[in-house]
């Protein structure tokens, strides 16, 4: 099987704040992009929080933007999947509840370039995969383009017909109320 | 989604192959039953090291009901157009699959979200070289934000059960 096309994510960055109810909560995003630059939209991040193995997860947009709101503080290992793209992992993240923004990280030569510190023992961490090379990958199984791929526009057009469909029943209910 | 029995040589790398699969569906309605099945699922599993990953990934759009006009709804709601698969993913001990039962963690991810299942339960049948596999995932609508569905202003039960029955060889 070919390998996938590197995957790369970059931008990532924390903006936590501080809200009256729910103080010292963090904010990540980011950006995800492929080898060419190109936005890479529906792929999942999910990120753990390595101290209390809480999952969270989110999808990226069209422009390849995520985001995690209401993170309690401490480090939290990211994972990056996308379809057709190699799996991508970053050990370990710190998210603080004091605000703060991180420099865009710059993808070279196809992979990653991480401006964060990579901890020296990764096999200590308590969570840490024991190995990502064996895990099998949707390019693994043969799917074609058409069944990996979202399609933003086919979904609007679903939701336009339900909407339609909503809209027609109740005008056929209200027209069987006036006929009685 | 689930993976299989122990390879023929214990503790040799071993890669396993979906070869047919049905998963279904079931939504409650207090007036109407349905069920929907979908054929298409695809999958591969890798023992390594005493360790197995498994991952399976069914097509939305296969998930046949019976109905179109439902199945499309259920695309709709389901956003199944913007995340066109259902991906499962399950990781345990190699020894563990050498029970006629075993309970695995799974990962699925679903109409953008991603829900996790701790020790559900699978029957697992070796013969003729194959290993059947059948279990039923308690997913929930709620699992992955999903808006329950209406028919005549009442919704659907948040319990929308997946029965998984599979059959793999290495």
């Amino acid at each position: 099987m070919n390998p996938v096309v590197l995957f790369a994510c970059v931008s990532v960055a924390f903006t936590p704040f501080l809200t009256a109810q729910t103080t010292g909560l963090g904010v990540l995003t980011g950006r995800v992009i492929d080898a060419s630059g190109n936005a890479v939209a529906n792929a999942t991040v999910t990120a753990t929080g390595l101290e209390n193995g809480q999952v969270r997860s989110a999808t990226s947009g069209t422009d390849g933007r995520y985001k995690f709101e209401g993170l309690p503080p401490g480090n939290y290992r990211l994972k990056f999947e996308a379809t057709g793209l190699k799996m991508l992992e970053i050990p370990s993240t710190t998210v603080d509840g004091t605000e703060m923004t991180v420099p865009d990280e710059k993808l070279e030569g196809g992979e990653l370039v991480s401006s964060k510190p990579i901890p020296a023992q990764q096999d200590n961490l308590p969570n840490a995969p024991s190995s990502s090379k064996t895990e099998p990958t949707l390019a693994d199984l043969g799917l074609s383009p058409e069944q990996t791929q979202g399609n933003t526009r086919e979904q609007a057009l679903l939701d336009k017909r339900t909407h339609m469909l909503k809209i027609h029943h109740r005008m056929g209910r209200s027209s069987s109320k006036h006929s009685l | 989604m689930l993976l299989a029995s122990l390879p023929a040589f214990a503790g040799a790398d071993s890669q396993w192959v979906l070869q047919q699969g049905a998963l279904t569906y079931h939504v409650s309605h207090p007036l109407h039953q349905t069920e929907g099945v979908s054929h298409a699922a695809k999958g591969k599993g890798v023992c390594h090291l005493g360790q197995c990953d498994f991952l399976i990934a069914v097509p939305v759009k296969s998930f046949d009901s019976g109905d179109s006009n439902r199945d499309l709804h259920m695309l709709q709601v389901t956003r199944g157009a913007e995340f066109p698969l259902v991906t499962v993913r399950t990781r345990f001990p190699e020894s563990a699959a050498a029970s006629t039962t075993i309970n695995v963690d799974l990962e699925i991810q679903f109409a953008g979200q991603t829900a996790q299942y701790k020790q559900v339960p699978f029957k697992v049948e070796t013969k003729g070289g194959e290993t059947h596999i059948a279990g039923t995932i308690p997913a929930t609508l709620a699992d992955f934000k999903i808006d329950p569905p209406s028919l005549l202003t009442m919704p659907v039960k948040n319990d929308i059960p997946v029965r998984v029955d599979m059959t793999w060889h290495p």
